[in-house]
């Protein structure tokens, strides 16, 4: 009986999600301001904790070895920016620990993910509340990076 | 079960069904008239990936609208519930976590525009929410109900 229950339930829950889904696809065809299936990331004025780069700039800032590239995808992302230091949101306090030597709170730092900023505002957030002041986002993330000519190197986010 | 005890039973679960129907009828409005506000809102989130975003933010609206019409007429009245339920605790856990991380965001719940911040207050609304949307998932009789009245709500 109370097997019987819960099985209506999700039944009737299935039906009103197919429902939805039909008046969905409905509203799409018949609307003028219909948003388009995929979402431009950059078409998003996010509500950021620290400002983007552009690539070039960041590319200009990597050859002058000025700013210091932080890596925010997961352990075993491949690929990454030479002398990129791997800080995920994860594992942050392990991982700032693991690069203290290196990475001043005066530093500037240029952080970076996959594509979107979504993932690494998260790791920005983190290195504000330690005090960091000079963070900004790679707009684009890896995928604009290597598509635009920046160097890459192979192997996983972590070996470096 | 005495008669009276269980009308107040029946009017309590009418109530809860009622109450977060329209709940959920009122916060789909907004939402389904301005779209790409809506899916900025869930962006300032940070927890849906970018592909994800105009779908989330063409669907989820209509399933609440649909949710929240099926609760006010006892149409599907559990499965509504049911839906009600998991997408109050998921506003719940993305609130949660919004608050955690110090994101200092419009929550988007019942209108696209700056107003409602996200904060402890709106947790507990949304806590609220959960409770009445409960009540007619786990009530067996639904007695004043389109399905009842059709004879086939109990």
């Amino acid at each position: 009986m109370r097997r019987h229950h819960w099985y209506h339930a999700l039944r009737q829950a299935g039906s009103l999600l197919l429902l939805a889904a039909a008046a969905s696809l409905v509203l799409w065809a018949v609307r003028s301001d219909r948003l388009p299936l995929l979402a431009d990331p950059d078409a998003y004025a996010l509500d950021l904790p620290v400002p983007m780069i552009s690539q070039a700039e960041a590319r200009r800032f990597y050859e002058a070895g000025s700013h210091l590239f932080i890596d925010t995808r997961r352990a075993d992302a491949a690929g990454g920016i030479p002398g990129a230091l791997v800080v995920r949101e994860g594992s942050f306090a392990d991982d700032l620990a693991a690069v203290m030597d290196f990475v001043y709170p005066e530093d500037s730092l240029i952080l970076y993910g996959d594509a979107t900023p979504l993932p690494v505002a998260a790791v920005a957030i983190r290195f504000l509340e330690r005090g960091y002041r000079n963070i900004w986002i790679l707009q684009g993330g890896l995928t604009a990076w290597g598509l635009g000519g920046g160097p890459l190197r192979e192997g996983s986010s972590g070996d470096e | 079960m005495s008669d009276r005890r269980q009308t107040l039973i029946d009017l309590l679960t009418t109530a809860c069904a009622w109450g977060a129907g329209v709940v959920f009828l009122y916060a789909s409005i907004d939402k389904i008239q301005h779209p790409a506000a809506f899916a900025q809102a869930i962006a300032n989130y940070r927890m849906v990936p970018a592909v994800l975003l105009h779908p989330f933010a063409w669907y989820l609206p209509v399933v609440e609208a649909a949710v929240g019409l099926a609760l006010i007429v006892g149409w599907q009245r559990r499965g509504a519930a049911l839906l009600a339920v998991l997408m109050t605790a998921m506003f719940i856990a993305a609130i949660t976590t919004a608050l955690v991380r110090g994101l200092d965001i419009s929550c988007g719940c019942f209108d696209t525009s700056e107003g409602g911040k996200v904060g402890l207050d709106l947790l507990l609304r949304d806590i609220v929410l959960l409770v009445a949307a409960a009540v007619p998932l786990v009530m067996r009789r639904d007695r004043w109900s389109l399905n009842a009245w059709l004879g086939r709500g109990q």
